[in-house]
């Protein structure tokens, strides 16, 4: 129970990461249409 | 002992890099925006150092101390607008300051803009920076001097006195290469205390379910998101109330300088990444430094929860190591408040002075003009900081409701969107400004909400209307728009 209530404060900071590497990847050399 | 030796040890590096960078300090362009010459490590750091005051270590922890995890709201406003800025703003803005030879923000939108509304403009943003730069650089001090007073044992005013002289100085000698060489020891510093002392805390205390029922014995809300609070409570006040430090992001000067000074534009998408991951260990680091002393000192163990870090430090880390520690929290008020002082430097000299009064002045009077007004500035924050000790977070949080409605709105419109008019965007930046301070000193409305939010929102409508009742803008500045577009 304790460690579940956890859940909410722990998944944003993931995301956030995950996010800011997806953002990366996805604004990378191969992906740049302005060449 | 060794705890002094350790912050006058750090007081030592700042001042060397002030003097460093001295040599490297040859034009106005480099006195203000290190000549647009950084790297991403350098910009990326130094953005967060800048943005994150003294609120990150005391505050924020003690926050945590107090009231369990519902903070975690304010968290994940900050992240997101730092996430907004890196993606839709830096890149943008980077290659339209360079496009339109802009310094500043003030800078950037009147040149933006031109014609005839470009000088009010002008003198709005001047009236935005001066007045709600002059509350957080005070605030700044006054954190300063508490912090450093508290720890050291020293009165008030010598710890404002001996912060205050360290940062002028190296923020006079080496202008913006010193302010973001500094914010990134200062940073990196910030964000390893962090980390580190809730990890050692959490072994004492034998691991994540010890240390979860050590925290609930504060409080049956200690770990709920929502700190057991519901309806408007909860919404409005704790949700809403929190994730709005978000729209604040967009409207800081001394965080959105530091993307027109890296030296690529490519470079910044390793930037928000690498300031993305700092962000979020600073700040759930920060908030675990709370929770972890809740569950060692028990919520009866503290006068005053802002002090966890220093007590935890203390606590676990021998003297040197805790005088590194102490000297982060330092770190986060310096690192905040020279980037200000040198925006307002900025303002007074390239804004102000090469603007409207001497265009014609050469680098080498603007240069030390700006090394002069940088120490006035100093000076007069001293004094202003001279007899009061209290009310430091209540400024901060007008004077970031004030640059996010005067600035946050226009510079979002003027990148965005290409049909913003000269006149569209001055009406906005009013509106905004007029709104946050007769929202803030009528107590009816400041009860109801943070003025952040009607003033943004209201700015951000002024500048719609306007715009479509100005007419469209010039070819030449939808042609400039294009290419900053490029």
């Amino acid at each position: 129970m304790t460690l579940a209530s956890l859940f909410w404060f722990i998944v944003p900071p993931l995301f956030f990461v995950a996010a800011a590497v997806a953002y990366y990847v996805m604004t990378g050399p191969k992906n740049d249409t302005r060449g | 002992m060794s705890l002094y030796m350790s912050f006058g040890l750090y007081l030592l590096v700042l001042v060397s890099i002030g003097v460093v960078a001295y040599g490297r300090s040859h034009s106005l362009e480099d006195f203000v925006l290190a000549g647009r010459r950084l790297g991403a490590w350098v910009v990326a750091i130094s953005a967060k150092a800048s943005d994150m005051s003294g609120w990150l270590l005391l505050g924020l922890p003690g926050q945590a101390f107090a009231g369990g995890v519902s903070i975690v709201w304010a968290a994940i406003g900050c992240t997101v607008g730092t996430f907004f800025n890196w993606t839709v703003l830096a890149g943008r803005l980077r290659r339209y300051s360079e496009l339109l030879r802009a310094i500043t923000i003030p800078d950037f939108l009147e040149s933006r803009f031109g014609g005839q509304a470009g000088v009010p403009i002008r003198i709005i943003s001047l009236a935005v920076v001066v007045v709600f730069f002059t509350l957080y650089i005070a605030a700044q001090f006054k954190a300063a001097g508490k912090t450093v007073s508290v720890t050291f044992d020293m009165s008030y005013h010598q710890a404002v006195i001996v912060s205050a002289s360290v940062i002028i100085l190296y923020t006079m000698l080496g202008g913006f290469f010193a302010v973001a060489w500094t914010d990134l020891i200062q940073g990196l510093l910030m964000v390893v205390v962090v980390v580190i002392l809730p990890i050692i805390g959490l072994i004492s205390l034998g691991g994540f379910a010890k240390t979860a029922d050590a925290v609930l014995k504060a409080g049956p809300d200690m770990l709920s998101v929502s700190g057991g609070k519901m309806g408007w409570e909860l919404w409005v006040s704790l949700i809403i109330g929190n994730l709005a430090w978000a729209l604040g992001y967009p409207g800081q000067p001394h965080i959105l300088v530091r993307y027109m000074a890296i030296k690529k534009p490519e470079e910044l998408r390793k930037a928000s990444l690498i300031s993305v991951v700092w962000v979020v260990l600073a700040l759930w680091g920060a908030m675990c430094v709370g929770l972890i002393g809740v569950g060692i000192l028990g919520p009866a163990g503290l006068s005053d929860p802002e002090t966890v870090l220093v007590v935890l430090a203390q606590e676990f880390f021998p003297g040197w190591l805790a005088g590194i520690a102490i000297s982060a929290m330092a770190a986060a008020i310096m690192s905040t408040v020279d980037s200000q002082i040198l925006v307002l430097t900025s303002a007074a000299v390239e804004d102000f002075y090469r603007r409207l009064i001497n265009r014609a002045a050469p680098d080498s009077l603007a240069l030390i003009l700006s090394r002069t007004i940088t120490l006035a500035i100093g000076v007069l924050a001293i004094i202003v900081t001279w007899n009061s000790e209290s009310g430091v977070f209540r400024f901060v949080q007008y004077a970031w409701g004030g640059l996010a409605a005067g600035f946050g709105p226009v510079l979002i419109m003027s990148l965005r969107w290409r049909r913003t008019t000269g006149w569209g965007a001055a009406a906005g930046m009013a509106v905004g400004l007029l709104t946050v301070i007769i929202w803030h000193n009528v107590p009816a409305l400041a009860g109801l909400v943070w003025e952040l939010v009607p003033a943004f929102l209201l700015s951000l409508l002024a500048i719609v209307v306007v715009s479509w009742l100005t007419g469209p803008p010039g070819d030449d500045v939808i042609e400039q728009f294009e290419r900053s577009l490029q």
